[in-house]
């Protein structure tokens, strides 16, 4: 007689078989029936042609995700096979889940894009502008490969003796969206860079992937230094690239947009100074030229002045020639005044027999003595 | 000063110093000032100094800076 088991004890030894051997599966396979209720938690199957799964995925694990999971959606799921006995159904509890696919990354990307755009991240307004002359430039990138030698050439063209500080983190794969992240964080703490540069080479979407993840698109959003962002192409976009304060086309460009060309300011430098003394030279002539119309006006203040002045004086001089004593003279009458010319002789008393005396005609004088004082 | 804010503010010396109502003790006074300006603006670009470096992490989390060397 073999041994009858009760369907709990069935379903305990299944539970004991199932879950040991199934800890950690990797699954494969389209979302259907997805149901999420209000716990947080989801629930749906992943199927193929043949086959159905149920799958559980729980709140905390749910809000790992990258993007919303929806009927249709081919996923990878990892997690551990659980048996339900209430139902007798065996289960996947998920603890990791990923779009499959391009379409997928596609979606992923397309969602977080909205997302971070409601959210005001990309808004221009808060957009800083770049230093004008940076004396310390951040690169956060691989420090091997093409992209660190193109922007550290393109920064030796055009300014040679720049100061490069690379932040070396891995630019794809696992934890690298962590890494390029903690960058940038990183350099705010130092404090020194002046603006960040943010690369990576061209790739596939897949390889691009670690600049489209929400952890790099807060770490940038966060930096109080400017970040230029170069990852891809020329028509790759990357979250990275709507969040930074300004995107380059490709690595070099990000290099050319951060840093002027040494020669070029120099010469503007020397344009400025040539303006300067210009300027200098133009404003002494329109000086001098002020002070010619100043003497001017007051010559000629002063000339007309002298006119009324001088009818004033014409006047004066008529008036003085009534009394000028010559005028007199010329009349016939005549002076007489002491021998040394300087007392004229008004009264007798003023005379005694034998003064020499001299006498002033209209033209020219004489000496007399006085012969006798009559009265 | 920043290199940016001096070369800005020499700009605007001289479109002072070609506006007419300036005096001409005013405008020297301008032009000297023009002249330290382009003078600090040239110092800075000579004090620059070409260093490539890399950041290393030391354990405690702070970062360490060394000279950049490119691996082959």
């Amino acid at each position: 007689m073999p041994k009858i088991l009760t369907i709990s004890e069935l379903t305990h030894d299944l539970k004991e078989v199932l879950e040991n051997i199934f800890q950690e599966v990797w699954v494969e396979g389209e979302v259907s029936n997805l149901r999420s209720p209000g716990s947080g938690h989801s629930y749906f199957s992943l199927k193929d042609a043949q086959s159905t799964l149920r799958c559980v995925l729980f709140r905390n694990a749910a809000a790992r995700l990258k993007c919303a999971l929806a009927d249709g959606m081919h996923v990878v799921a990892s997690g551990r096979i659980g048996v339900y006995g209430r139902d007798g159904q065996y289960q996947l509890y998920v603890d990791t889940l990923q779009p499959k696919g391009t379409g997928a990354l596609q979606m992923a990307f397309e969602q977080l894009k909205v997302r971070l755009a409601q959210e005001g991240l990309f808004d221009e307004a808060r957009k800083k502008p770049l230093p004008f002359l940076p004396e310390t430039i951040g690169v956060v990138t691989s420090p091997t490969g093409a992209v660190i030698r193109d922007i550290l050439q393109v920064l030796e063209r055009r300014f040679p003796r720049a100061r490069v500080v690379i932040n070396p983190v891995r630019v794809q794969g696992e934890g690298s969206a962590e890494e390029i992240a903690r960058a940038v964080e990183e350099f705010n703490a130092w404090g020194q860079p002046d603006v960040i540069i943010l690369a990576r080479g061209g790739g596939s979407l897949e390889d691009l992937w670690s600049f489209n993840e929400e952890r790099v698109a807060r770490a940038i959003a966060a930096s109080g230094i400017p970040v230029v962002s170069a990852v891809g192409h020329e028509t790759d976009y990357t979250i990275a690239d709507f969040v930074a304060d300004k995107r380059a086309p490709t690595p070099s460009a990000a290099a050319e947009m951060v840093m002027p060309v040494e020669t070029e300011l120099r010469e503007r430098i020397d344009q400025l100074v040539k303006h300067l003394w210009r300027s200098l030279v133009d404003v002494v002539p329109q000086q001098s030229q002020h002070i010619d119309d100043l003497c001017e006006e007051m010559r000629r203040a002063l000339q007309n002045r002298f006119e009324a002045k001088k009818l004033e004086v014409d006047g004066f001089c008529r008036e003085l020639e009534a009394l000028n004593p010559l005028a007199i003279l010329r009349r016939g009458y005549s002076v007489t005044m002491a021998e040394d010319g300087r007392t004229a002789i008004r009264r007798t008393d003023q005379l005694k027999t034998g003064d020499r005396l001299k006498t002033r005609l209209a033209k020219g004088e004489f000496l007399s003595r006085v012969e006798e004082v009559i009265a | 000063m920043g290199f940016e804010e001096s070369l800005k503010k020499l700009e605007k010396i001289i479109d002072d110093l070609h506006s007419e109502k300036i005096s001409l003790e005013k405008s020297i006074e301008k032009f000297e000032e023009g002249v330290k300006l382009a003078d600090h603006c040239l110092k800075t670009l000579d004090g620059m100094r070409k260093k490539i470096e890399v950041v290393a992490k030391t354990k405690d989390g702070k970062l360490k800076i060394k000279p950049f060397e490119e691996e082959a």
